[in-house]
């Protein structure tokens, strides 16, 4: 049961620091104000979150600063009626509330014969700041990613969103961590049921902590089973503030600069940020691309076992001679060969995340160039598989999103196996098991294959942003992530003289 | 926001319908029809393809006065006994069709791709695939055909276009050789490979524009007749007609000799099997979509999926069947003349006249969505 915040500043210290006892990081600072120090107040806050709070430019500074030279007999009211005008204070009418409401990384302050405890806004938790994303690097637009603080990843969305019908809806999770996580949406563009789905589902489980989106994402997704990502992630605001502008719902969680985007389809995947700042020649260009290599990243090396092994005769007779001649000497099947260079080459992958620095780049140089190599001069491998795997791994990369990329990973390995055993049939029967997998697949009730399939129920228009990305002035309609009439994005103006 | 309601778009039907139609017929009709018309045989399939369009009519007709399911429409039309009787008829039907196709597959597959695979693990796994396919209702299954469609006319529009390279208009001609027998019976397999379009009965609950149904199968069946057309003059321009009756599967054997520009591809066959592979497993798909379907309908089967695995042993051990006596494809083909294609021809015409009899589109259907359904053939798809 909550403890009601008491007009007797003793029992608050007294309830505060039974609810804080043995925890040296919380400061707590007895304090007397007014102009003769006779009224008594308290302050606690999580050290190194709080800054000094005797300079003029934190808002606690200011607040400590005029209230010590404030008539004792005035100091109730201002705080009643907030004359201070600061804007940053929060009042809470419960010691837990309080006491979250500090853990967030703030000041909380009591006074005597105030039944309420204010928290005011200071610096907060240490935190990373904005810097370039890591991964989505875009070559034009903006650079600026998302911070690991929560309130300073909405702040990025909403400096490019500038309008009042962006919300951002606040909730907790994790029992123990209590991690902020925000949904921020259109008001006027979003499905109502897709809101009310995901608050559903976020309500629907309890767990000791959120430590980063990650674990939001796997405990809310529809298909736990499927290797496909239900949930699209970015790191970057601008990719955030184009999702919310197309009707869907950005998740963050505080402490994870990733970004989760819902529904999501295979072809947001695709999708990149600069696609649309781009032209739209070289936009579509590159799409392709994309979607030729998602192809290849989880078919080629079971493409190759399948034409060496089974269906020699599709290969003209040259080719297939050349194939045959790098394999010699060589001492494993097929299959045993691309087995070892590729999970080889998933090591050199794993090793090269988690080195620090500028050696991982170093590992993947050594292990690609020299092992490599070393490993066709040795006649374990040949030639013609470090080409496929390297291939493989060239479309992997490709990929703008590397949880979509994973999925592909994955399933590159079934389609080795059912291609070393059953030939191109094996392929055929992977392709149609991936792809009717696909067709059952939906990310909050959207199919996953939209606008591939279903594309008549937004008028075709999807389609117009699939494979080609068709002229910016032809992109009028919003998809169908965004509410039936609502989805009108772009009207053109005559031009004059035109 | 997208519901999850059971509904599929009429240009999902019609894909439904087109793979459903196009996928056996392209491989097993035109050495049939060689073998029935000749040369004829190009005016075989424009008049079985009227037939199927007038046979239409009544199909319509049944359209029409249904109100929910096709189940719920037999047994309100002709009584509750007689109706499960003719559901029967249509399970065992979709039974021995998926068995048929599955072993037709299984056949293609060891044919081109894997000449010793073994039967059972060939047929075992194209039949788990179709059960998974399956499961998730008619919505997926939608959705894998609107995917397989592209994956089936691509490839196929192409490779007829590398093809017609090989043609030699000679072989078209003689014309109007045929005996009138010849050309009727001729006509007569084409419409029988037509039939399947009855499929857009059992479409009509999920359909999210009911009202469009019949045009949307009418277009199916032309799109249907247009590219076997355009196949059967590719085949008899490129092999005459005796060896187009010689060949097995004559449109594989065409497509693994096209030679693609750039000579990348030294043969096709490998490939060339994927598309019909598609095209076949939809078909199969279909055969064990709607037994399923019908014995759920039967025994009242909700949430589980027994009736699925019952009909997914079923059309294994049919297909099986089929492998292991030699005579039975000559019994399918004779069950087909002679039983199956007469009833599902005259089945929506005594339905339709009953059910006028009947008034049954005036009658509630207890149980059943029974809205009312503007048919207003015209507007926009």
């Amino acid at each position: 049961m909550a403890t009601a915040i008491s007009t007797n500043l003793e029992q608050n210290i007294e309830a505060f620091g039974q609810l804080f006892s043995d925890c040296a990081d919380i400061v707590t600072r007895r304090m007397k104000l007014g102009k003769e120090l006779k009224t008594e107040c308290f302050i606690a806050y999580v050290e190194v979150a709080v800054g000094n709070m005797i300079l003029e430019d934190s808002v606690l500074g200011k607040l400590l600063n005029t209230l010590w030279e404030m008539p004792e007999d005035r100091i109730l009211l201002y705080l009643r009626e907030n004359s201070f005008g600061i804007s940053d204070v929060t009042e809470y009418a419960t010691m837990e509330e309080a006491a979250t409401g500090m853990l967030t990384g703030d000041a909380v302050f009591f006074i005597d014969g105030y039944d309420r405890a204010l928290k005011i806004k200071d610096k907060g938790y240490p935190n990373m700041g904005v810097k370039e994303p890591e991964s989505e690097k875009a070559i034009r637009g903006s650079n600026e990613g998302f911070a690991e603080s929560i309130k300073v990843n909405t702040a990025l969305i909403r400096k490019r969103l500038r309008t009042p019908k962006v919300k951002v809806k606040e909730t907790f999770a994790g029992r123990r961590s209590n991690t902020n996580v925000d949904l921020v949406y259109m008001e006027d563009l979003i499905h109502p049921d897709l809101l009310r789905t995901i608050e559903k589902r976020l309500s629907e489980f309890e767990i000791d902590g959120v430590l980063d989106s990650g674990i939001v994402e796997q405990l809310t997704e529809g298909s736990w089973f499927s290797p496909f990502p239900q949930f699209q992630t970015t790191q970057r605001p601008d990719r955030a503030a184009m999702a919310i502008l197309e009707g869907r719902i950005v998740l963050l969680t505080d402490n994870s600069p990733v970004a989760l985007i819902l529904p999501t389809g295979y072809n947001s995947f695709i999708q990149t940020a600069d696609d649309y700042y781009s032209r739209w020649e070289i936009a579509s260009f590159t799409r392709i691309l994309r979607y030729i290599a998602s192809f290849l990243a989880m078919a080629l090396p079971g493409l190759y076992l399948a034409v060496t092994n089974f269906h020699t005769q599709i290969l003209p007779t040259d080719l297939l001679l050349s194939f045959a001649a790098a394999r010699q000497g060589v001492p494993f099947p097929a299959v045993v060969e691309v087995l070892i260079m590729e999970l080889a080459f998933e090591l050199l992958r794993e090793a090269g995340v988690r080195i620090p620095g500028a050696m991982g780049n170093t590992i993947g140089i050594v292990g690609g160039l020299i092992i490599g190599q070393a490993a066709v001069d040795a006649n374990i491998v040949s030639p013609i598989v470090v080409i496929v795997v390297a291939l493989t791994a060239l479309c992997s990369f490709t990929i703008p999103n590397e949880e979509f990329a994973t999925a592909f990973r994955i399933l590159k390995f079934l389609f080795i196996l059912m291609c070393a055993w059953l030939g191109f049939f094996g392929f055929l029967l992977s392709l149609l098991a991936v792809l009717v997998h696909l067709s059952h697949l939906t990310s909050f009730g959207m199919p996953y294959l939209l606008p591939f399939v279903g594309a008549d129920l937004n008028h075709y228009d999807d389609e117009r942003d699939t494979l080609l990305r068709m002229p910016l002035g032809w992109l009028r309609r919003r998809p169908i992530y965004t509410r039936e009439g609502a989805r009108i994005r772009m009207r053109i103006k005559k031009r004059k003289g035109s | 926001m997208f519901s999850d309601n059971q509904k599929i778009s009429i240009r999902q039907i019609r894909r439904l319908l087109i793979l459903d139609l196009f996928g056996t017929t392209s491989l097993i009709l035109p050495g049939l029809l060689a073998k029935a018309a000749g040369t004829d045989g190009v005016f075989s399939i424009l008049f079985g393809a009227l037939l199927a369009l007038l046979w239409m009519v009544p199909l319509n007709g049944v359209l029409k006065q249904m109100k929910g399911g096709f189940y719920g429409y037999v047994r309100q039309t002709m009584g509750g006994f007689v109706g499960d009787i003719l559901m029967l008829f249509y399970l065992f039907f979709f039974l021995l069709m998926g068995a048929f196709v599955l072993f037709q597959l299984t056949g293609l597959v060891r044919a081109w791709l894997l000449p010793e695979g073994s039967w059972g693990w060939i047929s075992f796994l194209i039949l788990l695939l179709a059960a998974y396919g399956t499961i998730r209702g008619i919505e997926g299954r939608a959705r894998i055909y609107e995917i397989l469609f592209w994956f089936l006319i691509a490839p196929l529009l192409l490779m007829l276009v590398f093809a017609m390279r090989g043609v030699n208009p000679d072989y078209w001609t003689p014309i109007a050789v045929t005996g009138g027998g010849n050309f009727l019976w001729g006509s007569l397999l084409v419409f029988a490979f037509f039939l399947p379009v009855f499929l857009v009965l059992f479409l009509r609950p999920h359909a999210a524009s009911p009202g469009k149904l019949i045009r949307c199968a009418r277009r199916a069946v032309l799109v249907t007749a247009i590219l076997l057309l355009a196949i059967y003059l590719v085949l008899l321009g490129s092999f005459q007609v005796k060896t187009t009756i010689a060949l097995e599967r004559p449109v594989i054997t065409l497509m693994s000799l096209v030679k693609l520009p750039g000579g990348f591809f030294a043969r096709m066959d490998a490939l060339m099997t994927a598309i019909w592979f598609f095209s076949m497993f939809a078909m199969m798909n279909t055969g064990v979509f709607y037994s399923g379907h019908i014995v759920k309908e039967l025994f009242r089967e909700r949430k589980t999926h027994y009736g699925l695995l019952a009909v997914v042993v079923a059309v294994f051990f049919g297909a099986r069947w089929f492998f292991v006596y030699p005579d039975a494809e000559a019994l399918y083909g004779w069950y087909i003349q002679y039983v199956a294609a007469p009833i599902l021809v005259v089945l929506p015409l005594l339905l339709w006249i009953v059910g006028k009899i009947r008034r049954v589109d005036r009658q509630p259907l207890p149980g059943e969505d029974g809205a009312a359904i503007d048919y207003d053939e015209g507007g926009e798809e």
